[in-house]
């Protein structure tokens, strides 16, 4: 036989195989196994590719073999169905056994689609490309044999019967429904929007699209509460086609809102810390929800809104803000030793995810950097590493002109090292031994928090000495200061002969201590006058002292009572750490952060304002306020009520001017 | 809850046990993972595919893994690169995973396999060398 003969003949040999296939799946309603299916995928691609090499046959030809093969078996089968379904007259019947071909056949479609994905990728993306522009893939093409043999022959009869039932069997209507507007999704002519076409066939007052509409909303509802979200992005495909308001409309994304919210605000309720809250967020954002409303930006916005809503609400997070609870879950995850980086860097990419929803960053950046600075002081980070990433992640995020700050802290950390070395250095050369362990951190700062007057003790007083001598005569024109709050250390209590204390305390508690080293009691009024500070300054600090039992006290703590060094100081541990900031020291900074922050964002808002009405020369109001706000996105959102009193201030000072319509005018 | 592992067997018997993500990157895999409701503790068979192949294939999903913004073809062909060089650097290697990336349907191998390929052939000057190179015998002779 010649080349052709031979040819079409292998290529019948391997359809018969896969029409034992065709045959499981469409006359049997058997699904394929996965044996079976990757053996059926193994003809498919055979059927395409097995002439490749052969030079006489052009190659796209056997592909068309096998969309002709495939259509030719459908057709038949639907010529069968289209038969059978016009001897029915009556209604009800019509649609019942419309549904109950339409069924099977859909869904083994939809399994051949998928088994024949090589060939949809490859032949038919080609033909398509080539300009055969009535070739499609798989399931389309099935959809259009169904609308031409079976639906096109009895449209108006079932038109009708759907006109009449819908009274009586709406939910068997409703799946015809859906089946039509399938049919109609899949279409050849594209022109009329699958709506249209819908109002086409049965008109606005057959109630028939109102019986649709109403279904529909009660599916979602439905799927929505028993949470298969799963049936989600299927359902919501054909669905949106057919009735656009869906996405448009407010009915829906209300439904999903007041669905997401309380589920949201009860994960944040339930949440034990940073890694739970984190989780909340994103499991959100990218669970199964998401993936079936991943096709429909608009519903899928609604996800966005809650996150915001709950992340910026006062009321949800009534124990702790946002912004604190995510300093503090980096800060703990800085500090301690995790095996593996890479899951770490996944949880600071979710970290800033959450970041992104927050309106105050400017302040959550504030923060971060007091928490680095604070690791930095102390040494507590447990990888340098992660602390450049996370602070590249947040760059990249937010841009560089919030994050500098952030990055200068990094190189404020080399510098200091090598302001260190060079003490070190000066040392040496000197021949000046300090006789402890002194771990130097200098960083620049621009505003200097109102120092605790500290008289330290000789030994520390040596170093501050000679270290200031070191400075001055290298960094001439530069303010030195030590600050005492920050700073710690570690002393050895030697109480019990046998076994010394190694404790890390603060710097009063240190200076404290070391008074103890000449006589065994004071009264709290001669502490005080040793220490050069103020009584109420250090009655915090002996309260902590007596209570971790290292001191005692007979009276509670007057001006005049004595305390004296408790004779049996005993622990279990060699190690302590008795330098925890009290919390009155604390609210300290929080507040101080919040002038600075007002202070720098009425700059800001004013910085870009006048910036935006330069270029514009003229600017309504409201397109003023928008316009801030989003050039302001990675910083903060500015209250509406700041933004007026900046204008104001910027008509005050001549920058800018009222004019009519509610706009203003840039004054040259 | 679909198991996190799968079983792949290759033309030449083996066993091969590999995570669900990993394998999902092979188009033809994901699309009968989409069918399967059922648990997937069955064995899918590769015939197409011999067990270095697939090892290769293997690794080639885990450096595509961490790139979970799209790479840019010039990286992956670089990923691709080293790849072959360090299973021996032949053309033969080249070609299998060609052949198999277009059997298995994973776009990413294929784009860069093929680029890798083509820029192979642009950097020859004459028919003779291409000749030379690929050992393809000379038709009008």
């Amino acid at each position: 036989m010649n080349r052709e003969e031979w040819h079409n003949n292998s290529l019948d040999g391997i359809w018969k195989m896969e029409c034992e296939f065709l045959d499981q799946i469409f006359n049997q309603g058997i699904s394929l196994e996965t044996k079976q299916q990757m053996q059926f995928h193994d003809y498919i691609y055979r059927h395409c590719s097995s002439f490749v090499n052969n030079g006489s046959v052009r190659a796209q030809d056997p592909g068309k073999h096998l969309y002709e093969s495939l259509t030719i078996f459908l057709t038949a089968r639907l010529r069968e169905m289209a038969a059978e379904l016009e001897t029915i007259t009556e209604y009800e019947e019509l649609l019942i056994v419309y549904h109950r071909k339409w069924q099977p056949y859909q869904k083994a479609c939809a399994e051949l689609d998928l088994m024949c994905r090589y060939f949809n990728v490859n032949w038919v993306k080609r033909e398509r490309q080539v300009g055969h522009s009535n070739i499609y893939e798989v399931y389309p093409m099935a959809m259009h044999l169904w609308m031409e043999h079976v639906f096109r022959p009895i449209d108006r009869s079932l038109v009708d019967a759907i006109i009449r039932q819908r009274k009586y069997a709406s939910s068997l209507v409703y799946e015809v429904l859906q089946s039509i507007v399938q049919l109609y999704a899949n279409d050849v002519r594209q022109e009329t929007t699958v709506r249209d076409k819908l109002i086409n066939i049965f008109g606005m007052e057959s109630g028939v699209l109102q019986l649709y509409a109403k279904q529909t909303t009660e599916l979602f509802e439905r799927i929505l509460l028993t949470k298969r979200y799963s049936a989600l992005k299927p359902f919501l495909k054909y669905a949106c086609l057919a009735m656009p308001e869906i996405e448009e409309g407010e009915k829906f994304k209300a439904f999903l809102k007041s669905h997401i919210a309380p589920q949201l605000k009860d994960a944040i309720a339930k949440s034990l810390g940073g890694k739970d809250y984190v989780q909340a967020i994103c499991g959100l954002r990218h669970g199964p929800l998401e993936r079936g409303l991943r096709e429909h930006k608009k519903l899928l916005f609604v996800i966005d809104q809650v996150c915001e809503t709950a992340i910026n609400s006062c009321e949800i997070n009534s124990k702790m803000t946002a912004t604190e609870l995510l300093v503090r879950y980096c800060h703990q995850l800085m500090t301690t030793k995790h095996p593996s980086e890479e899951a770490l860097k996944d949880e600071l990419k979710r970290i800033v995810e959450v970041v992104e929803f927050i309106f105050d960053k400017d302040l959550f950046l504030m923060r971060y950097r007091a928490a680095l600075q604070n690791r930095q002081i102390n040494e507590t980070s447990t990888s340098d590493d992660l602390e450049v990433t996370m602070i590249s992640l947040l760059a990249k995020r937010f841009g560089h002109e919030a994050t500098t700050n952030l990055s200068k802290q990094l190189e404020e950390m080399q510098k200091s090292n090598v302001i260190k070395d060079q003490f070190d250095s000066y040392l040496v050369d000197r021949d000046i031994k300090l006789g402890y362990d002194f771990r130097l951190k200098c960083f620049n700062a621009r505003d200097i928090a109102s120092n605790i007057g500290l008289i330290l003790p000789f030994e520390l007083q040596r170093t501050v000495d000679i270290f200031r001598a070191f400075f001055l005569n290298a960094y001439k024109r530069r303010k030195l200061e030590f600050n005492i709050q920050k700073s710690s250390g570690e002393i050895i209590i030697n109480i019990d002969r046998s076994s010394p204390y190694f404790v890390k305390v603060g710097m009063l508690q240190m200076a404290l201590l070391l008074q103890f080293n000449q006589k065994d009691r004071y009264t709290v009024e001669e502490l005080a006058v040793s220490l050069g500070t103020q009584i109420e300054t250090i009655i915090p600090i002996l309260e902590g002292c007596i209570r971790e039992r290292i001191l005692v006290c007979g009276e509670p703590l007057t001006t005049n009572c004595t305390v004296e060094v408790a004779r049996e100081f005993t622990r279990r541990k060699r190690h302590l750490n008795i330098n925890t900031v009290s919390t009155k020291q604390r609210k300290i900074e929080p507040k101080y952060h919040d002038k600075e922050l007002k202070e720098k964002r009425s700059i800001q808002l004013r910085c870009v304002m006048v910036r935006i009405m330069k270029k514009r020369m003229t600017m309504n109001h409201i397109q003023l306020i928008g316009e801030v706000i989003e050039e302001l996105k990675n910083h903060f959102k500015p209250d509406t009520r700041l933004i007026k009193e900046e204008i104001e201030y910027l008509i005050e000072k001549s920058i800018l001017e009222r004019s009519d319509n509610n706009s203003y005018t840039y004054l040259s | 809850m679909p198991s996190v592992f799968l079983q792949l067997e290759t033309n030449d018997g083996k066993l091969h046990i590999v995570e669900r993500a990993l394998v999902k990157q092979m188009g033809i895999i994901r699309e009968m993972l989409k069918l399967e409701c059922g648990d997937t503790t069955e064995v899918i068979p590769l015939p197409r595919v011999d067990s270095e192949t697939l090892k290769l294939l293997l690794k080639w999903c885990e450096s595509m893994k961490s790139w979970t913004d799209d790479a840019e073809v010039s990286v992956r062909i670089n990923i691709l690169k080293r790849l072959i060089q360090r299973s021996g650097g032949d053309d033969e290697v080249l070609f299998q995973l060609i052949t198999a990336a277009n059997y298995l349907q994973m776009d990413s191998l294929l784009d860069a396999g093929t680029q890798l390929l083509a820029n192979i052939i642009q950097s020859y000057d004459s028919a003779e060398e291409l000749r030379l190179r690929f050992s393809i015998a000379n038709e009008e002779e």
